[in-house]
């Protein structure tokens, strides 16, 4: 007999089956990404944006402010829209010019605040900034839809439905601060907030009014151009546009210097997991849920293309795998004892991207179930060292939690392909290679399992005592103090280091990158490089009216363009 | 200069890298620079007063641990380490307090940042003494500094550390007097010309320009006009 609280305690998945960079790099968003919590607690209050400001001229540049109250307090998305010539329009690091700039602000701003933020947002990491600037964030165009769409409602009609559902958003984010830089404020001063004390709460509702800024940005130009004959877009479409990101490697970096967060969002998932698992017979509404759900996630594999070939090669078997999946279970499959534990179990017979799928999908039936593990997500907790601990509690840790690491051999030029480093030239965040090209010696510490390779390997040569402390050992020894904080952060928090090699030449840092966007509830995942990815937000998620009309907030995972009744 | 913390511990981080610190000790000294800062103490100028050490540390003495020439950005926070690690074992088994004994400090305030950071995140909270019986002593508790013995010692930016550079005695304690809520202010105050100096310390830890770098090390070209 098989009892619901074994799968709730014992049958978290392993940390070593879901570490792994290939399975973390096959996510999905799910019901506890952050952006879908975020539209939750939206619709729970009601929340209304207003849009006091808005000094937009007929070309589309201008100022403007949309103001939400959240959780008590005030927030004041202050955008900037721009000219900017083509040939300054990148997305990357290096740019020094932008179509859009924004500004979380914490309240309402008056007119020398939208002076002064006037000065300073549009110049982003060349400007400063101060304690009631919460967050700071800019928006490139996507050339080709956001003039497409202009163009076509300025004419009275609707933009072309294929083209908006390849591109999928009128504007991608290159960038988005938080947390201090450049002077603006911290989390830690607003983080117990009622509203802000989820990961990147306030990043996320940042680029949810940035959205809803774009929108009224091409219906405003539009009704410039056209006066009194310009259309609307279509709600549908409203609706389907997110907000687009680009994203390189200075998103990986944060996934290994936060191990304690990391940990707390992985745990959270795969205890929400367990809980679903341990659910042994679903309610007719659960299934026919999971059903309808399963048909939709098929439309939208079928919507999602990709240049690039590895994923596109990834899409394809997904794909078959889900039709294959969806073949096999039916509403009679499903009603049998431990559905959910049966799909999970029997799962490893497709592929990795399937499996998370898998795990994302069926995770969403159940809110009441696991919703309310997303306020567990958060910390602000820092790794530290064990002093009292011996050299022999350190040398079990090695050996029980690192062979992944331990079995590399980092003298094998193969293995040791790749160094982090962050470039001079705007501090760009970039990957060279080590036996190639200058810079290795001032690579950054994501070396990790190289690091825990030579702490160990010193350990076994020097031959101590083992009773002696690891505050001895630094002592002599204050280079591995590093090592020693991953070993012991590891120990107390299993799912908080990823267990590869990131300087191999195997390593695919683009699936750090996907890790980190499907946490924050990112879909369409479109690699331009192994380095380098696009995606989309909030595609399909509720628009302000929706939010403020109170309906439903959070029927949108892995959106699809519907098709007009 | 006014700053975040945030961005404080990160300028604070990189300087300690490019001043030749290892990646996990450079993080620590942040955020003793920080907690200094936090307490209008001059932390920026307290790391770029330490030296990273080349040598490995030699402790002497029976009884309380003995240190001469203590490089305190390479040796503070194992020094606090042992310190921990010995108080434990003697709290465990009904002794009395541990000290140490450190001899020209290069640094003694950076000492006094990472003590702090040490006292607010033990388990159980720490209170440490650092200088006792030098003339000159400061205590550093869960959320307070409190600076005593020197003329006018209001405010640490006067203690006398030259004095306690010379020789000092750091001990600790379980559960001290907490010395109220700890101070957190959302900005902070540095001096435009630590700052400087700061970031041309941290330029060290970047890759200099090339055009190869440009082009493929973000895997990205260099126009998105699509």
């Amino acid at each position: 007999m098989i009892e619901p609280t074994d799968f709730v305690e014992d049958t978290l998945r392993a940390p070593e089956v879901v570490m792994t960079l290939e399975r973390l790099g096959s996510g999905f968003p799910t019901r506890l990404s952050f952006m879908r919590s975020l539209m939750r607690a939206l619709a729970a209050e009601g929340a209304e944006v207003t849009r006091p400001v808005w000094d937009i001229g007929h070309d589309g540049f201008g100022r403007a402010v949309y103001t939400v109250r959240f959780g008590g307090h005030d927030y004041s998305l202050v955008a900037f829209s721009t000219e900017l010539a083509d040939e300054e329009r990148t997305d990357r690091v290096i740019a020094t010019a932008w179509d859009s700039s924004y500004v979380l602000f914490d309240g309402q701003p008056t007119v020398a605040d939208l002076d002064r933020l006037e000065a300073a947002a549009p110049r982003q990491e060349a400007a400063r900034f101060e304690e009631a600037d919460l967050i700071l964030s800019r928006a490139n165009k996507s050339v080709r839809l956001f003039d497409h769409v202009v163009d076509r409602l300025a004419a009275g009609d609707q933009p072309d439905e294929e083209l908006v559902r390849s591109v999928g958003y009128l504007m991608r984010t290159t960038a988005v601060y938080g947390n201090g830089k450049f002077g603006i404020a911290d989390r830690a001063g607003y983080r117990d907030r009622t509203a802000m004390d989820h990961p990147f709460r306030a990043e996320m509702l940042t680029v949810w009014l940035i959205r809803g800024f774009t929108i009224d940005l091409v219906e405003h130009i539009a009704a410039q151009r056209s006066p009194g004959t310009a259309a609307v877009l279509d709600p549908r479409f409203k609706r389907f546009l997110g907000i687009g990101n680009a994203t390189g490697l200075g998103m990986a970096p944060f996934l290994i210097s936060h191990p304690i967060l990391i940990n707390n969002w992985l745990m959270v998932r795969e205890t929400a997991l367990a809980r679903v698992r341990a659910v042994e017979h679903a309610s007719p509404e659960e299934r026919a849920r999971f059903l309808a759900l399963g048909e939709r996630a098929a439309v939208h594999l079928a919507q999602w293309s990709v240049e690039d070939a590895i994923q596109m090669d990834r899409i394809v078997s997904l794909r078959r795998d889900w039709a294959e999946l969806r073949q096999m279970i039916d509403d009679g499959w499903l009603s049998e004892p431990w559905p959910w534990h049966r799909l999970l179990d029997g799962s490893d017979r497709w592929g990795l991207e399937c499996q998370e799928l898998i795990v994302a999908a069926v995770l969403e039936p159940h809110g009441e179930l696991i919703d309310g593990l997303t306020g567990c997500m958060s910390s602000s907790a820092e790794p530290r060292i064990d002093p009292s601990a011996t050299i022999a509690d350190l040398r079990v840790a090695i050996e029980r939690d690192w062979s992944w690491a331990l079995g590399v051999d980092f003298e094998d030029p193969h293995e040791s392909a790749q160094f982090w480093y962050v470039s001079e030239d705007n501090l760009e965040p970039r990957i060279g290679r080590r036996h190639e090209e200058p810079g290795a010696d001032l690579e950054r510490p994501l070396d990790v399992a190289r690091r825990v390779a030579a702490l160990n390997a010193e350990l076994a040569a020097e031959g101590g005592s083992p009773d002696e402390t690891v505050a001895a050992f630094l002592l002599r020894r204050p280079e591995h103090r590093y090592a020693i904080k991953r070993v012991q952060t590891l120990a107390g928090h299993p799912f908080s280091e990823i267990r590869a090699n990131l300087i191999g030449d195997d390593c695919r840092p683009i699936d750090l990158l996907r890790a980190k966007l499907a946490f924050f509830g990112a879909s369409k995942f479109d690699p331009k490089s192994d380095m380098w990815t696009r995606v989309t937000l909030y595609q399909g998620a509720p628009v302000p009216e929706d939010i403020a009309d109170g309906g439903d907030a959070d029927d949108w995972w892995l959106p699809i363009l519907e098709v007009p009744c | 200069m006014l700053t975040s913390q945030r961005e404080l511990l990160g300028l604070a981080s990189a300087a300690a890298t490019g001043m030749g610190y290892p990646y996990g000790i450079g993080d620590d000294l942040a955020r003793a620079v920080v907690w200094l800062v936090v307490r209008d103490a001059d932390g920026l100028g307290a790391l770029m007063t330490s030296t990273p050490r080349t040598e490995p540390i030699a402790p002497s003495g029976s009884g309380p641990v003995s240190v001469d020439g203590v490089h305190v950005g390479s040796d503070g926070s194992a020094l606090l380490d042992l310190l921990i690690a010995n108080h434990r074992a003697t709290r465990n088994a009904g002794g009395e307090r541990m000290s140490l004994r450190l001899r020209l400090l290069d640094s003694p305030l950076l000492l006094i940042g990472l003590a702090g950071t040490a006292a607010e995140i033990g388990d159980p909270a720490l209170d440490f003494l650092v200088g006792e019986g030098s003339g000159a002593s400061a205590s550093v508790a869960t959320s307070a500094l409190t600076v005593s013995g020197a003329a006018d010692a209001a405010l640490i930016g006067r203690f006398d550390l030259e004095a306690m550079g010379m020789a000092v005695e750091i001990s600790c304690r379980t559960g001290g007097p907490s010395g109220g809520e700890a101070p957190q202010p959302t900005r902070l105050i540095v001096g435009d010309d630590r700052w400087t100096a700061a970031e041309e310390l941290a330029h060290r830890t970047y890759v200099p320009a090339s055009e190869h770098s440009r082009h493929s090390g973000a895997g990205a070209g260099l126009t998105d006009n699509d």
